[in-house]
């Protein structure tokens, strides 16, 4: 099915009607994709409300200890009583907040990088460039782990190492867009009609390469929500008591795993729920917004 | 060609001396001296622990301590061990094959899976078959090798008394036992990339399939599989190549957690083992060779690149 | 709290008693310094009472004191145990954990032994010492027939005199005076002015201080030996090539990897070694080595915790060993920074003994301990300590009453204003178990008291911060304590080492020093002043209990439970010190 056969409205129809026709016809041809949206929009939501939506208290020591999923308790408590649902729903707060912050800051600052290097030119740029060949060559989780022990381990160094290493990798790739965007005609020829740098970059380039610069970022949200976890599993991340799905995972889940098999699985079904979806929503948006594929009537 | 080889290889010293410095630097900005870990536990006093320091040259400016390690990595030994004198060399040759051979059997893993996987859903691109694969390859990506790790390894052991063999055996003593071994931490670390591979394939496939010369030769009545192997693949696998030239780095990242979890005597283990102790020098060798075994595959990659695109080779 | 499931020797409060010991002490002429005078543990009988006794010459007695359980040794097979960590030290002395026994266990002894059950000291490749002035002189013979392996450098010559001097001399880093800051326990061996060999199996030591501790720190695990042939070269990095005088020799050793040791055909322990083979299985990860335990593919495993000793009484195959140790769970207050001790007995009457540590260990695999740790002779036991304030669970009201008026006193009621950070060493595991138990207690308790936790992972960062800088307000803390009681004991002394709290007090420090240069009767009776003392005063310590030890084994070995006990090596070491003595069936 392409969207030729799909009748449009016309352009006088309502704004209303469009936008919902449109939506109805985004559903039918991505549905995974918009689930996937829905499910992250609908977990963000959950997680920033998160304290309104269950009667526990993720710190609280409970009176019954490592009981499986029940009717009071959905995911089932751990070895201190506490509920491990709502420990799931404050811990998600940490890893929404990692993957979204960090992914945000991956893209503005990948942009930022690529248009501030490749205007200033020169030993400027070619000493940043050697700097991105290092960042890039060093296991990127290691290079984590000794600046989260420099730095501590707090939610908002974590979103900030992180984002600022991905923008690093990122602003490669901005790079070479946005020296190809450089390179076209239109773009030559504002420049030599006076147009300011500045003006360039907003008017010309900054519009080409979003769309670019969004689906990297994007196609990071799971990977960047695993970092965390990953970090977390190894002792480094956000510390205990407070929740992370990688912590649950990596401590006490793993120590209890035949005891209390749902400390480990829940949160692990959590993480991978929303890294899914997280691609998923991600490809759809790259298939969408990917000027390469468009205009091709294909994803 | 040859030329061009050496001019990239010219340029990455530049960034090898940025990277011996950055981590040079950055081992020692964490809190915990290597005499803090010495001693850890022991009875030492105060003084003792500056005594330490000294004795172990790091009251030295970080310059001093760089330039001297620059001298090190001249001399062949990549830096001496601050806890037995040994030189890093010797380490890191005593732990890189187990390394090399889960890095390899991965990246093989990775490449062949993904490629097919990558390649079968573009060519039937929205059918049930390309659903279900883009399905299972991104449910693989979210699941974090650790978790695998321990739900494989631990549930048969307790349950069932039996598990997969958790401990490393080398090849040359015992080759069956020793890829049997391999199977889960590979599968642990193989499949998460083979994945990333996938998605890349696919995309890229897609691209080629709607080119004009892939219409012709549609147009001209070649099979499908023909159309496929003889002029598609060939093209769509270009941004693959970059791709695993990229997922190098990433890959190592990988094996830091598959070996620590997997109880794989490599590099990795022994990398975080260093950085617990704070023994620089190792951490330095260990950083550098990896460093510099990214940037050979990469330049290797770029070779290829060019020597697959003749568009490229003209440079 | 005597019952403990699976335990294979019965209760060992009776004989640990400070009234038996003393009778003992007295025929043999003073306590523990003279039971030693006889240099001999053989003592079958577990009185205490040692008259008579023949000075032990090496035939192998110097291990259990009661019967083993379950019928003849049997000789053969294959013990395997697992290790998670590779040695980055080579060198024994510079190790400050036992990170390099998984080796020197194999190969290696110390000079002198304690005896698991009361920790009392036992020959061992010292067969006799005597006792010439308490804390000043003392001399040394030597066992007969010890001797090296025959490789290079030591080429089977027999074990002497040079030896103990220089391990002795290495140990106090005093062989090495430029490069000793990293020597672990050279605080354990001040004073020592002339070591002489006397002839080639005779050492006499003398000393300038008193120090007579400093035989109990010789015997304390991690001081095996090396050959004298270290001083002129002999390379410690090449495991495979260091010459043996324990129960067995080395095969191979790829660090890391895996190792192998076979019996040492000269040993002069006999019967031991029982098994022909030992080989360690290194895993990174105590995860995997709990399956390889389960799945049968090691034989001794550490169960960590009360949850872990459960699943092990849940399998099969397996069973589980518990005797008391000398590990001390305690939390230092850092009087720096909260010098009222008012606020110490606060803490040390809100802390809920009882139900933290059955919740943490479980009922049963802990006791109470006062300052001084009641696993070692001369300490009030965990019964005289149960009946203090604040231990005894029948005054719990009335102590949490006390405590808040003592908060109140010192100008935070009801715990306003007062903030705390309770620093661990791990994120996971029983010290963090506790100090989440605690906090929540404090939490119900009082409610307006800020109290958070802070676990840092890192040894070298907790290293930093705890022990060099000082920068903690709380620690709480597994500490493995020296085998002797005025070892102990200094963690009250001004400047001592393992005084984290830097609590200061000149009488304690006077009564300490006065312990060094004191044996048998006087010396109980100034120790027992030192804890009255201790108590009276309220101290920056909240001393939770001490820790039994519990070690997981298969069905088939035997052995281990007769090595386990306060003298013991713990079981942290125990599976890397204790292969010479197992046997399987």
């Amino acid at each position: 099915m392409t969207t030729d056969q799909v009748q449009r409205l016309p352009a006088t129809a309502p704004w209303g009607r469009r936008r919902l026709r449109g939506l109805s016809r985004l559903v039918r041809e991505e549905p995974i994709g918009v689930v996937s949206l829905a499910f992250l929009v609908v977990a963000g939501m959950a997680a920033a409300a998160a304290p309104l939506l269950t009667p526990y208290d993720p710190y609280e020591l409970g009176p019954d200890a490592l009981t499986g999923p029940s009717l009071s308790h959905w995911a089932g408590t751990d070895q201190y009583g506490r509920d491990v649902l709502t420990r799931i729903l404050f811990g998600a707060r940490v890893s929404l907040a990692v993957g979204l912050g960090a992914a945000f800051l991956s893209t503005a600052g990948a942009l930022f990088l690529g248009l501030v290097f490749t205007y200033a030119g020169g030993w400027f740029d070619y000493l940043y460039q050697r700097f991105v060949e290092t960042v890039i060559a060093l296991p990127s989780l290691v290079l984590l782990m000794v600046l989260v022990q420099i730095l501590g381990p707090s939610v908002l160094m974590i979103i900030v190492i992180l984002g600022i290493l991905s923008a690093i990798r990122g602003s490669r790739i901005m790079r070479s867009a946005i020296l190809a965007v450089k390179a076209e005609d239109y773009v030559q020829s504002a420049t030599s009609v006076g147009a300011t740098s500045i003006r360039v970059m907003v008017k010309h380039i900054v519009p080409n390469v979003i769309a670019l610069s969004i689906v990297t970022a994007t196609l990071q949200l799971g990977s960047l929500i695993i970092s965390e976890a990953s970090l977390s599993f190894l002792g480094l991340g956000i510390r205990p008591p407070t929740p992370s799905w990688g912590g649950m995972m990596g401590g006490d889940g793993r120590q209890y795993i035949i005891q209390a098999p749902w400390m480990l699985i829940a949160p692990a079904v959590a993480l991978c729920l929303t890294v899914i979806a997280a691609n998923m929503a991600g490809d759809m948006l790259r298939d969408r917004l990917d000027p390469r594929l468009r205009g091709r009537g294909a994803r | 060609m040859a030329r061009y080889a050496l001019k990239t290889f010219v340029t990455s010293i530049p960034t090898l001396l940025i990277l011996v410095f950055i981590v040079v630097a950055l081992v020692r900005l964490i809190p915990g001296s290597t005499a803090d870990a010495m001693l850890a536990d022991s009875d030492a006093s105060a003084e003792d622990t500056e005594r330490l320091r000294e004795q172990l040259g790091l009251d030295r400016s970080i310059a001093h301590q760089y330039v001297a390690y620059l001298q090190n990595i001249a001399d062949g030994s990549l830096g001496y061990s601050l806890y037995d004198g040994r030189p890093v060399r010797e380490f890191i040759q005593g732990r890189i094959f187990p390394t090399a051979q889960l890095t390899v059997l991965a990246l093989t893993l990775s490449s062949v899976l993904g490629i097919a996987i990558g390649t079968v859903s573009a060519v039937k691109r929205n059918s049930i078959l390309d659903y279900v694969l883009r399905l299972s390859v991104n449910t693989s990506l979210g699941i974090p090798n650790f978790v695998v790790a321990t739900v494989v390894v631990l549930l048969p052991a307790y349950y069932w008394g039996w598990s997969p063999p958790l401990n490393y055996v080398r090849f040359s003593e015992d080759p069956v036992r020793n890829l049997i071994f391999f199977i889960t931490p590979v599968l642990s670390l193989g499949t998460g990339m083979a994945a990333s591979v996938a998605r890349v394939t696919r995309t890229s496939t897609l691209e080629v399939l709607h080119l004009d010369y892939v219409r012709t030769a549609r147009a001209k009545g070649l099979g499908e599989k023909t159309v496929v192997f003889r002029h598609v693949l060939r093209n769509s696998l270009l941004p693959v190549l970059t791709l695993i030239g990229l997922q190098v780095a990433a890959l190592i990242s990988g094996v830091v957690i598959v070996e620590a979890v997997f109880s794989i005597p490599g590099l990795g283990t022994l990398l975080i083992e260093r950085i617990r102790n704070r023994d620089y020098p190792v951490v330095q060798g260990i950083t550098l060779i990896t460093g510099m075994a990214v940037i050979v595959i990469n330049l290797v990659v770029e070779l290829l690149y060019g020597f697959l695109n003749p568009r490229l080779r003209a440079r | 709290m005597n019952n403990r499931p699976g335990s294979r020797v019965g209760s060992w409060q009776g004989r640990l008693s400070r009234r038996s010991l003393l009778r003992g002490a007295a025929t043999a002429g003073g306590g523990l310094a003279a039971l030693s005078l006889v240099g001999c543990g053989d003592s079958e009988s577990d009185d205490g009472s040692s008259s008579g006794s023949n000075a032990a010459t090496g035939a192998g007695t110097a291990s259990s004191s009661t019967a083993v359980a379950s019928g003849e040794p049997q000789r053969g097979g294959n013990l395997r145990i697992a290790r998670d960590s590779s040695i980055t030290q080579p060198d024994p002395y510079r190790n400050a954990s036992g990170a390099a026994l998984p080796l020197y266990g194999a190969i290696s002894d110390r000079l002198l032994d304690l005896n698991p059950q009361d920790g009392t000291l036992a020959p061992s490749l010292i067969a006799e010492w005597e006792e010439v002035e308490t804390g000043l002189e003392y001399v040394f013979k030597l066992q007969p027939d010890a001797k090296w392996q025959d490789i290079a450098p030591t080429n089977g010559r027999p074990f002497d005199a040079e030896d103990v001097i220089h391990n002795i001399e290495y140990a106090a880093g005093l062989a090495t005076p430029d490069d000793n800051s990293n020597i672990a326990r050279k605080s354990w061996y001040f004073g020592i002015a002339n070591l002489e060999a006397v002839d080639d199996k005779t050492v006499r030591m003398r000393l300038s201080e008193p120090n007579a501790p400093m035989l109990s720190a010789m015997a304390e695990q991690r001081q095996p030996i090396t050959p004298r042939e270290v001083m002129d070269g002999l390379d410690l990095t090449d495991f495979e090539k260091i010459p043996s005088i324990g129960p067995f020799v080395v095969s191979h050793y790829r660090d890391g990897e895996s190792a192998m040791f076979e019996r040492n055909p000269a040993y002069w322990r006999t019967p031991y070694p029982y098994v022909d083979t030992t080989e360690i299985k290194f895993f990174g990860d105590d995860q995997s080595a709990r399956a390889a335990f389960f799945a049968g593919d090691i034989d001794i495993y550490r169960p960590n915790g009360a949850s872990s000793v459960k699943e092990v009484q849940q399998a099969s195959g397996t069973q589980l060993h518990i005797a008391p140790f000398r590990a001390q769970q305690v939390i230092f207050i850092n009087t720096k920074r909260f010098p009222d001790a008012r606020i110490w007995k606060a803490m040390h009457y809100l802390f809920d003994y009882q139900g933290t540590m059955d919740a943490v260990f479980g009922d049963g695999y802990w006791e109470l301990t006062g300052p001084v740790n009641s696993a070692l002779p001369g300490a009030l036991t965990p019964t005289d300590v149960s009946q203090l304030a604040g231990y005894n669970s029948a005054t719990r009201d009335a102590d949490i009453a006390e405590a808040k008026q003592l908060l109140d006193a010192a100008g935070y009621p009801g715990g306003d204003g007062l903030s705390f950070e309770l620093t661990q060493s791990s994120a996971s595991g029983p010290a963090f178990d506790l100090a989440v138990r605690f906090q929540a207690g404090l939490k119900q308790l009082v409610p307006d008291l800020r109290f958070e936790l802070r676990p840092e992972e890192d040894a070298a960062t907790f290293s930093q911060k705890v022990t060099r800088d000082r920068e903690f307000d709380m620690v709480n803390y597994l500490l493995y304590e020296g085998p002797d009681v005025r070892i102990a004991a200094l963690n009250y002394k001004t400047g001592g080492s393992r005084n984290y709290a830097s609590y200061s007090d000149p009488k304690v420090d006077e009564l300490i020093d006065r312990t060094y240069g004191e044996s048998g009767e006087a010396m109980f009776s100034t120790v027992a002043e030192i804890q009255t003392h201790l108590i009276e005063d309220g101290v920056p310590v909240i001393a939770c209990g001490t820790i039994n030890d519990t070690m997981a084994t298969r069905e088939n070995v035997h052995g281990l439970q007769e090595r386990m006990g306060p003298g013991s090596s713990g079981a942290a070491n125990l599976a890397q010190t204790e292969r010479g003595y197992v046997w399987l069936s």
